[in-house]
């Protein structure tokens, strides 16, 4: 029993353990993916909570 | 907190249409060089410019930037294309567009409230108000107590604050800036930043600023949007459109990444043999 | 004034040695000027001499400064009668008397006269290079904050090349009190007597001589520091201009 390897939790199970503020963060996150074709996105956390998203969007212009 | 990070991620392309502030259609600029060589210095640039925007135009010398600059500026006029101030064309300068040089261009026979008082008297304030007024825009920058003094007597962030003063002075709706913490040291070019910075959130969108740099970082920590561009010819060859809340500082993780990017871009430039 | 002291040391040792025909005491000298004074002589030759100079120098400004604004504005009227204007400046003066004699005869307009043209050029000279001098900066710059053709003549250019321009006016002072004095002193025949004048008058009396000659320097010594040292040093100081020390 202890040598079976502890199963990876599914995508699924893991959005369903998430509390709304963090699926709002994701969702916002995965909203700028989807927009953005190249640039940054970076989470600035504080006391273990997301504060502030901030993100740069690049263009090649030439 | 979720709702801060809402704020956050303003986007800019909620952009309603009316025309932008500034726009260049297809900007071409050349001169002649002292062998008698024609020299283009901006090489068919596109671009524009939201009201409430902050620009900065990034490059190395001679990309041609402080020449599109001088053009918003109405300083020198396109070879060929278009530069249009709310859709229409630049005719020359004026307070609407106030510029702060590189050198503070404080005009040395006048004090530094008098500087003040000169642009508020070429955009009409009648003389009764002009001394209180300007003593408010010096207090704005923290200057009042060498209101009187003569320029000369200042250090140079001193006169490119008293500079700052005056340009706002105008109340303009455009604020150009040519290098303007260039020629200060470090902690007066950082004060200053801060002061800009300040200025234009102050402004709740107001206001329009366009600043011509080539200091990587001095660009990501003040605009919304760094156009990178490169040398001989000056052409546009990226932007960045930073979306982080202000005051932003230097050693923001955003901030820094996107000087990182910039930095790897220009040394691509260089290694293809453009620019220095 | 120490120099001045020192000077009077010397002379009063030298007039010592020396026969009084060639270098009179500095007692006689101060007795002929007390004569001179006393008796109307110095003072009515001063007044009339000075007269004459505020005349010249006025007209000298006027002419020069009119000139020079316009060869300032038009750069192709600049290139054409600008050289003329310095080889005006070159020529001595002097060389303009025997003509001014001609034209006016021996009287005080060709003294005036020859005053003028010894004097205009630098003012328009001094105006044009002052003019070409102000810092295209500060033009930009005025420009931006909505300054433009006459208000920016007014508002920057003008203040801008002031202490050049008042740099002329002293070069121009100069010459005019030195073509003046000349003039006076060849024309010594009119009845209209100036300083000049009465230098050459008094062509054997060494301490009338000495005196009078003391009276002009004075003259030219005050006009200098009282006006233009002190007006030029003002301008200068609120631009930060003076060379410290």
């Amino acid at each position: 029993m202890a040598d079976d390897p502890v199963p990876e939790p599914s995508t699924q199970e893991r959005l369903a353990d998430l509390t709304d503020d963090e699926r709002l963060v994701l969702a916002k996150v995965a909203g700028i993916v989807q927009k953005i074709k190249y640039g940054t996105v970076v989470l600035v956390i504080q006391d273990g909570k997301v504060v502030q998203i901030e993100m740069a969007e690049k263009f090649r212009l030439r | 907190m979720a709702d801060r990070a809402e704020g956050a991620v303003a986007t800019m392309d909620d952009r309603d249409t009316p025309p932008p502030k500034l726009a260049l259609r297809d900007l071409v600029k050349t001169r002649l060089s002292t062998a008698g060589e024609t020299v283009t210095a901006v090489d068919h640039v596109t671009l524009d410019v939201f009201q409430g925007e902050f620009v900065c135009l990034l490059g190395p010398s001679g990309c041609g930037k402080t020449t599109i600059l001088n053009i918003l500026a109405g300083l020198d006029a396109p070879t060929s294309g278009q530069a249009l101030l709310d859709g229409r064309p630049i005719a020359g300068p004026g307070p609407d567009r106030a510029v702060l040089f590189q050198e503070p261009a404080l005009f040395p026979w006048l004090s530094v409230v008098g500087n003040v008082e000169f642009a508020l008297k070429h955009i009409g304030v009648p003389q009764e108000e002009r001394r209180d007024r300007a003593m408010g825009w010096l207090e704005n920058v923290h200057l009042t107590n060498f209101a009187n003094a003569q320029p000369h007597e200042l250090s140079a962030g001193m006169r490119q604050r008293t500079a700052l003063a005056r340009a706002l002075a105008c109340d303009p709706d455009v604020l150009l800036g040519d290098e303007p913490f260039g020629a200060l040291d470090a902690q007066a070019r950082e004060l200053l930043q801060n002061e800009v910075q300040r200025v234009w959130v102050e402004s709740e969108g107001r206001k329009t600023f366009v600043f011509v740099t080539h200091n990587v970082r001095e660009a990501a920590l003040l605009a919304d949007r760094v156009l990178v561009m490169t040398a001989a010819p000056g052409k546009l060859l990226e932007e960045q459109r930073i979306h982080a809340p202000r005051p932003r500082l230097l050693d923001d993780a955003l901030v820094s990444r996107v000087v990182s990017e910039i930095h790897d871009i220009l040394m691509l430039e260089v290694s293809k043999g453009g620019g220095s | 004034m120490a120099g001045v002291v020192g000077l009077l040391v010397v002379w009063a040792l030298v007039a010592l040695f020396a026969s009084p025909r060639t270098v009179p005491s500095p007692a006689s000298v101060w007795g002929a000027l007390r004569t001179g004074i006393s008796d109307g002589t110095i003072p009515e030759a001063a007044v009339k001499t000075l007269i004459r100079l505020v005349f010249s120098f006025a007209v000298s400004i006027v002419i020069g400064t009119a000139l020079g604004f316009g060869l300032a504005l038009n750069e192709f009227a600049r290139r054409s009668v600008r050289p003329l204007v310095v080889a005006l400046q070159i020529t001595p003066f002097i060389a303009w008397l025997p003509l001014a004699v001609v034209w006016f005869g021996l009287s005080e307009r060709a003294v005036v006269f020859v005053a003028i043209v010894g004097a205009f050029p630098s003012v328009a000279l001094a105006t044009i290079s002052s003019f070409g001098q102000v810092p295209p900066l500060l033009k930009r710059a005025g420009r931006t904050l909505g300054a433009e053709g006459w208000q920016l003549y007014r508002g920057v250019i003008f203040p801008a090349a002031l202490p050049g321009y008042i740099g002329g006016l002293q070069q121009a002072w100069g010459f005019a009190w030195k073509a003046l004095m000349a003039g006076e002193l060849i024309t010594a025949g009119i009845n209209a007597t100036g300083l000049g004048q009465l230098l050459a008058r008094s062509q054997n009396d060494v301490p009338a001589l000495v005196a009078t000659v003391a009276v002009i320097v004075v003259i030219g010594v005050l006009v200098e520091y009282l006006l233009f040292v002190r007006l030029d040093r003002r301008i200068r100081a609120r631009r930060g201009l003076l060379l410290s020390g």
